[in-house]
């Protein structure tokens, strides 16, 4: 793909793109290979469940820490004091060493310490996390009505649902991609506010016309032009079971 | 889970009839700049601020029959169904938040293209430009909106900061 690579005018803009005739079927297979890896991969029920527990496991123990209740990891610690300071300016240089510090190492350490903590909620996330009783999704026909029956049922147990009762969509993981996650509606007036937001793939001839990889190749444009969105709502099997009767 | 359904049924509710998915979006931007929880993160695009999570949450809302979506040859129009309010009620137990009304009220006065400019102002002071900068820095963006730079910006200061 490198060696395919051009520079070329779109819209009066210096776009890099790939030559038409070199790259077409690379950069054809490059998306469809990225298409893949999000759904079977990145998006992977397993993999989903385990990344919404981590989230939560480090939402209450930063609630704990708040509390006095816990510790965090001291490089954790001060990104999220300068977090609380000013969100649009976090000084990177004075955080990025802590960053790098917090390594896997460093994070699966306190998960294990965590696990044997007397707050129920972080002990039993940990443990979900470290044993693999990860949550399981549910299919419902109606998940607003699942969803009131489910929050009756967690303020029975005094439980926050917030910690047991996930909703997952697909672009809230850490893997985006613009160019096949986005949907474009290719109707209205309105069409370009959507293009706009996703990314462009663009191939230039010899003479330097342009073409966008999704108007030129028939798979391509069906991977956009069809919504790629998973939603899932996780919860434990346990809950899962009492809430919809075996 | 819904806490972001929640937020967009109270806008909805209170605004009746949302016209446009940009006028959509810049009304959310500018909400959020005021401190409103809603989650979605805005990038800078072609037409001020965009959030693709909002769009997909509304995708998502008109799915289940929370929003009706009408398109017509001006665009999208969006207006909450009795779903919509019914659960929004069903979460009120669950969920203490609230748009601010008089702000929602006004910003659906606005035409889409004035809110693109006051958000692109809002935008560009949370990306720490200074007032000048971000005046100097919005009409270099946006040259043909420039018949409205100065009224944006005193509607910002006024209703938004």
């Amino acid at each position: 793909m490198i060696n395919c690579l051009r520079l070329g005018e779109v819209n009066d803009d210096i776009e890099v793109g790939l030559d038409l005739n070199k790259g077409f079927s690379i950069a054809e297979d490059f998306v469809m290979a990225r298409y893949y890896m999000y759904v079977n991969v990145y998006f992977h029920k397993a993999t989903r469940s385990a990344e919404l527990i981590i989230d939560k496991i480090f939402e209450r123990a930063s609630e704990l820490a708040k509390e006095g209740k816990t510790e965090l990891p001291e490089d954790l610690h001060v990104i999220l004091k300068e977090l609380e300071k000013d969100t649009t300016n976090i000084s990177l240089k004075d955080t990025v060493n802590n960053y790098l510090n917090l390594t896997d190492n460093t994070m699966w350490h306190y998960i294990w310490i965590w696990s044997k903590h007397s707050d129920q909620i972080l002990s039993d996330l940990c443990a979900r996390l470290i044993y693999r009783n990860f949550f399981k999704t549910v299919s419902v026909d109606d998940i607003l009505d699942f969803y009131i029956k489910a929050m009756d049922y967690y303020r029975e147990l005094g439980i926050p649902d917030k910690y047991y009762l996930l909703r997952d969509q697909a672009s809230s993981s850490s893997y985006k991609d613009p160019y096949i996650l986005q949907k474009t509606k290719s109707e209205g007036k309105e069409e370009e506010s959507e293009r706009e937001a996703s990314e462009q793939i663009f191939l230039f001839d010899e003479k330097g016309n342009v073409k966008e990889l999704s108007n030129i190749s028939g798979i391509i444009s069906q991977i956009r032009n069809k919504k790629i969105l998973i939603e899932r709502v996780f919860l434990p099997n346990e809950h899962k079971t009492k809430l919809l009767g075996g | 889970m819904f806490d972001s359904t929640y937020l967009l049924l109270k806008l909805f509710n209170q605004a009746d009839l949302i016209q446009g998915r940009k006028k959509l979006q810049k009304m959310v931007h500018l909400l959020s700049s005021t401190g409103t929880n809603f989650p979605f993160k805005f990038q800078y695009h072609h037409y001020g601020p965009y959030s693709a999570e909002l769009q997909q949450e509304i995708d998502f809302m008109v799915s289940y029959g929370m929003l009706d979506e009408i398109k017509s040859s001006y665009g999208y129009t969006y207006q909450v169904t009795d779903r919509g309010r019914e659960f929004m009620n069903q979460l009120d137990s669950q969920y203490n938040e609230n748009v601010n009304q008089d702000l929602v009220g006004s910003l659906n006065q606005q035409s889409s293209q004035f809110l693109e400019m006051v958000s692109t102002y809002a935008f560009l002071l949370d990306s720490n430009y200074d007032s000048e900068g971000a005046k100097k820095k919005a009409l270099e963006l946006k040259p043909h909106l420039e018949w409205c730079i100065d009224d944006a910006i005193n509607y910002y200061h006024q209703m938004i900061s």
